[in-house]
Parts: C-alpha cells; structure tokens; sequence
C-alpha cells in the first residue's frame, strides 16, 4: 500500500498540502486536475525527485521519503524520456538487473505489441510508440509502483484511445499500483478504480469513481467530472418529497437538506423526447427551445437549450439527433432524467 | 541598414582572407617540402600535438565533471567558482604562465612537486601544464552548455529504473552530451596547439626541447629564418582550418 502523509510542500503559487491519501495495492488510482494543480510536483515527490518540506510517503509500510530514487521500487513513466541514445530495446532492458534481460524485453515487448520497434531509435517513434516502449520499461523492471505523468497527452483520438485500452489491460494483467495524473475527466472514469480531484495542491475530493460522479463535493468538482448545467435555487419540502425551485421546478429522488443549492444536471441526462408524453416520467417534463446543435464527437452531438430563460446544455446521441431532424430554433420537450445537489451549503440562506 | 552591415561584413572577410593569403602565398611546394624534411619542424609538429592531446585529456577529466557539477548542483558561492574558472580565459596567457612559474618555483606546495612529482619549470611536462590551464576553461563552458541543455528528468527516470546516480550519469546524460563535449575537446585541442604566452614562461622556448609550433614560429622569426616561420604558420593554418571542418562534421553528426 502507498500512503501519503501530512504531505506539504511549497510550490511558486500555492502550498501542495495532502494530509492523508492511501492507494491500495495493485489499484489504478487517478489524480485528476488542472495544469498547474501540483499534480506533476505530487508524482515527483512520490517519485524521490524532489523532497517534500514535510510530511511522508510510505510504501508498504515503509517510509521511503528520504530513500534515493533507485531504492524505492516506484518508476516514473513518461514517453518523453526515452534515453535518445539508446534503441528501444536498449531501452526497456535498461532497468533489468541479471541475466534473462533479454528474454524478459521480448516478454514485454510482446505484452505491448511493440516486438517489431525494438530495432528502433525513440526519435524515429509516435507518441503512442513511445508511451508504450516507456510504460514497456517501466513494467520490465516489475516496481511495486508505477507513475504516469499524462500519458495520453497530446495523442491523436484514435492513439488516444487505444493506449487508454491498453493500460487498462495491462494494469489488470499485472498485480502493479498504477498512479495516473491527468486533466481529462474522461480518462479518469475510463481508467480509475479510486481518483482525487486536485485542485491548487489540495485534495478535493477523493473517492471511487462512482462515488464522486454521483455526489460531487463542491462546484469545482462536479464542473470538472462534466456536470455542465449548475442552477442556483432552493430546495423545499412538498408533500413529503424534495422540490428544487430555482428557475425551473425540478422534482429529486431522495431526501435532501432544505435551503440554498447548486442544482447540477448532467448533459447526458437532459433527455431530449420529441412528444410531450415522456414515456420515462411524467415529472420534470419542459418544453424547450433549441438554440444550438453541434458535433461533440464522432457519435454524440451537444444541445443547447432556452427552457424558461434558462439555459441548459443537453448531450444525445448523434444518430438520434439526426433522426429527431434537431435543428436551432426547434421546439422540443426535454425531461430532467437525474440532478444532484451540489454545494448545499455552500452560500448562506437567505433569511 | 542592410547595405551597411554587407559592407561591414565585407570589410570583415577581406581582413581575414588577407592574412591567410599572406602566409599561403608565399609558400612554395619547395619550402613546404624543406619544411617538412627538417627535423626541428618534425620535432615541432610532434611535440605539439602530443602535448595538446594529452593536455586535453587532463582537461576533459577534469573539465567535464566540473562542468556537471554547475550545471546540475546549486551551491553556496556558485557564480564565484563560475567566474574563477573564466579567469584563465581573460587572462593573457604570459600572466597565467607567469603565476606558474612562480607557483612551481616558489612556493612550498610547487617545490614539493617538483621535487616529488614532476619538473615542470622548463621542461615539456610545462607544456602540458600551460595547455591545460588554457584549455580547461574552455572545456567547462562548452560542457556545462550541453549539460544545461539535457533535461535533468532523463537521469532522474533512470534513477528511478533502478540506476545509481553515478550509472545514470555515465549511461544516459553523458552519451547524451558526447558530441558538445567532443565539439569543446576539438576547440580546447585546437587552443593548446596555438598556446604560446603561458608555454613562453613556463616551458620556455628551447630549440628541440620545449618547441611547440607557436614556439617554433617564435624562434625562427628571431634569428630571421622567415621561409621556416611561414611554412611552419601556414601548417598551423591546415590545423585551424581542420579544425572548423571537424567541428562542423561533429555537429552534423547523429
């Protein structure tokens, strides 16, 4: 288990402070962030390339704050340091020490389905080739941990998507902690067994995926996880259920704290319905105007909605979209499939 | 604007063609050939390039980790060690060989080694020691530039493959830097060849003894052998010349 503790450590703008964090072993956990959240400083100092100004990280029960880099058994990842000098072979076999080095390139190299550019410089490679010769050397050396610094940055889609896949599948072949930092979302839920939302050196939020998908700690949060629409309301009791009331009139599930909210509706559950007989509900029902349809990716399409005066943005499947013929200045009825409260206490109530 | 600097420029041309056609063209085939079958030039061109090559050896040594050391490791002091180093490049060489001479001939520490270790006052063993202090300088500079320009992550994600810090150094930075450093080595080589101030003092000019190139060109002109002096410069002229084409080649390099 890799345990940070009480970490501080002074950066140029603000203070990289986590008071308590454990990955389990063999967990693919996730620090999700901003550039210049700390996330690369928090990878270094696990890592042992920088010192923290206080605090510990213990592996395995051991504090290997003040050990030297080749003694702790964690390896950073990064594609953009192959050593330029050596062939990709040279490179995945730099770290393995004794004899079968050269079966054991073959047996990674094999895992990772780079066999054919062991002959290769690093020069000569993508940026997915180099990403997998680096995680290549990184697994060869069998660490207890493995750090990426933003592995799939700055990789075309398709690359994108299929090392995504990749370290997926490697992560499960093998009994590794892999440590991921990242500023896109997407990655983190594709990937993340646990994550933590970082933001300015601070922990934000720290949970299961689901967990923090679903009940997001504050704004910063559940901007960050997609929530796109964030209504400013109130919450009240109706005949034994909660109501939002805040521009629109939205009926949720549970129970809740009464008073001031942030209301947060994903896009992806602003249901677009083309009658006004919505077969999943019958409350939270609105009709709306389209004011915007775009592309978001090659199968989805972004709506942007006037219900009321108020604006939301609604996700929905290309192909139905094309179907339903959507276009700006059509009337259409939406319903709200799901909304979480955020930030419930975040601003005072109003007396 | 741009019809001024071509004219500065052409002026600039102009003044350095003139003095190499100066030397090549009063060299004959028959004077090259005279040249190179008399003994003292032999002897010259011998000494000469022995000498830079093992004072560029000494510098390397002990040029490159120091160069490492500023480019990798903050230290209380850094920027006076940094202009130290440079001290030996604005100073005119006969000063830096001056100090020698008084170093080694008398103060304690220079006595002890003359007497324990090596003679170096007059001897060609001065050579060595007036090149290298022209050399290392460069060397140092040149190498900390490259240092400087190689990510220090490189050797950190080695470290972290399990290499100590002294392993990564040797099989990741420095393969990285070899070909800045051998740049610096060929214009430090090329600088001991043309050493003349320091090598004067400390090794002295002794016809077949401390004769260096420069040495050479020195002496002859003295007792008014001007044939041997030019042929002797114009040799010095292929070295330089050399020079330029085999640092260009090494930049070009993979």
């Amino acid at each position: 288990m890799l345990v940070i503790e009480n970490l501080r450590k002074k950066l140029e703008n603000f203070m990289l402070e986590i008071e308590r964090l454990e990955v389990g072993d063999g967990e693919y956990f996730v620090f999700l962030g901003s550039s210049g959240a700390g996330k690369t400083t928090l990878l270094e100092i696990i890592a042992g390339f920088r010192k923290p100004d206080s605090g510990r990280i213990i592996l395995d029960g051991e504090d290997v704050t003040n050990k030297s880099i080749n003694e702790r058994k964690i390896v950073m990842c990064h594609g953009r340091y192959l050593f330029p000098n050596m062939s990709v072979e040279e490179n995945i076999g730099y770290g393995i020490r004794g004899g079968s080095r050269k079966e054991k390139v073959r047996e990674v190299a094999r895992m990772l389905g780079i066999e054919h550019l062991l002959k290769r410089k690093p020069d000569t490679l993508s940026m997915g080739e180099q990403q997998r010769v680096a995680l290549a050397r990184a697994l060869a050396v069998e660490p207890k941990v493995i750090l990426l610094d933003e592995p799939l940055n700055s990789l075309d889609r398709l690359t994108h998507e299929s090392l995504l896949l990749e370290l997926k599948r490697i992560h499960e072949k093998t009994e590794t902690t892999f440590v991921h930092v990242t500023h896109d979302f997407i990655e983190a839920i594709s990937l993340a067994e646990r994550m933590a939302v970082l933001r300015y050196g601070k922990i934000e939020q720290c949970g299961s995926v689901d967990e923090i998908l679903r009940n997001p700690k504050n704004l910063f949060v559940a901007k960050f996880v997609g929530v796109k629409n964030l209504l400013k309301g109130r919450i009240v009791r109706e005949n034994g259920r909660y109501v939002f009331e805040g521009g629109l009139r939205i009926v949720l599930d549970g129970t809740h704290e009464c008073g001031n909210v942030v209301l947060g509706i994903r896009p992806e559950d602003v249901l677009i319905i083309s009658s006004s007989n919505c077969k999943f509900r019958s409350e939270n029902v609105f009709e709306a105007e389209v004011l915007d349809v775009y592309p978001l990716t090659l199968s989805t399409v972004r709506v942007v909605l006037d219900v009321n005066g108020i604006e939301l943005v609604a996700e929905t499947i290309k192909s139905k979209a094309i179907r339903m013929g959507l276009k700006r200045g059509d009337t259409v009825t939406i319903c709200v499939m799901s909304a979480i409260p955020v930030a419930e206490r975040l601003y005072p109530p109003v007396s | 604007m741009r019809a001024l600097a071509s004219l500065a420029l052409a002026f600039f041309i102009f003044a350095v063609l003139s003095v190499v056609l100066s030397i090549a063209g009063k060299i004959s085939p028959q004077v090259l050939q005279t040249a190179f079958s008399s003994e003292e030039v032999q002897f010259a061109i011998s000494l000469s390039l022995r000498s830079a090559l093992v004072a560029t050896l000494f510098a390397l040594l002990v040029g490159v980790p120091s160069a490492y050391a500023l480019a990798r490791f903050e230290f209380r002091g850094k920027e006076v060690l940094d202009s130290l180093i440079d001290l030996p490049v604005v100073l005119p060489p006969l000063i830096t060989g001056f100090g020698l001479l008084i170093f080694f001939g008398e103060t304690e520490i220079g006595k002890f080694v003359t007497e324990h270790l090596v003679r170096v006052v007059f001897t060609p063993y001065g050579i060595i020691v007036a090149q290298f202090f022209v050399a290392t300088p460069f060397v140092v500079r040149t190498t900390r530039a490259v240092f400087e320009s190689i990510d220090p992550k490189y050797e950190l994600v080695a470290q972290s493959l399990g290499s100590s810090r002294f392993e990564s150094f040797l099989r990741v930075t420095l393969p990285m830097a070899k070909k800045g450093i051998l740049a610096g080595a060929i214009l430090a080589w090329a600088r001991c060849m043309g050493e003349f101030g320091a090598t004067l003092m400390l090794a002295g000019a002794t016809k077949m003894r401390t004769e260096t190139l420069p040495i050479a060109v020195f002496l002859n002109i003295s007792v008014g052998n001007i044939e041997l002096a030019l042929a002797i410069a114009f040799i010095m002229l292929v070295v330089a010349i050399l020079t330029i084409l085999s640092i260009k080649t090494v930049a070009r390099l993979k």
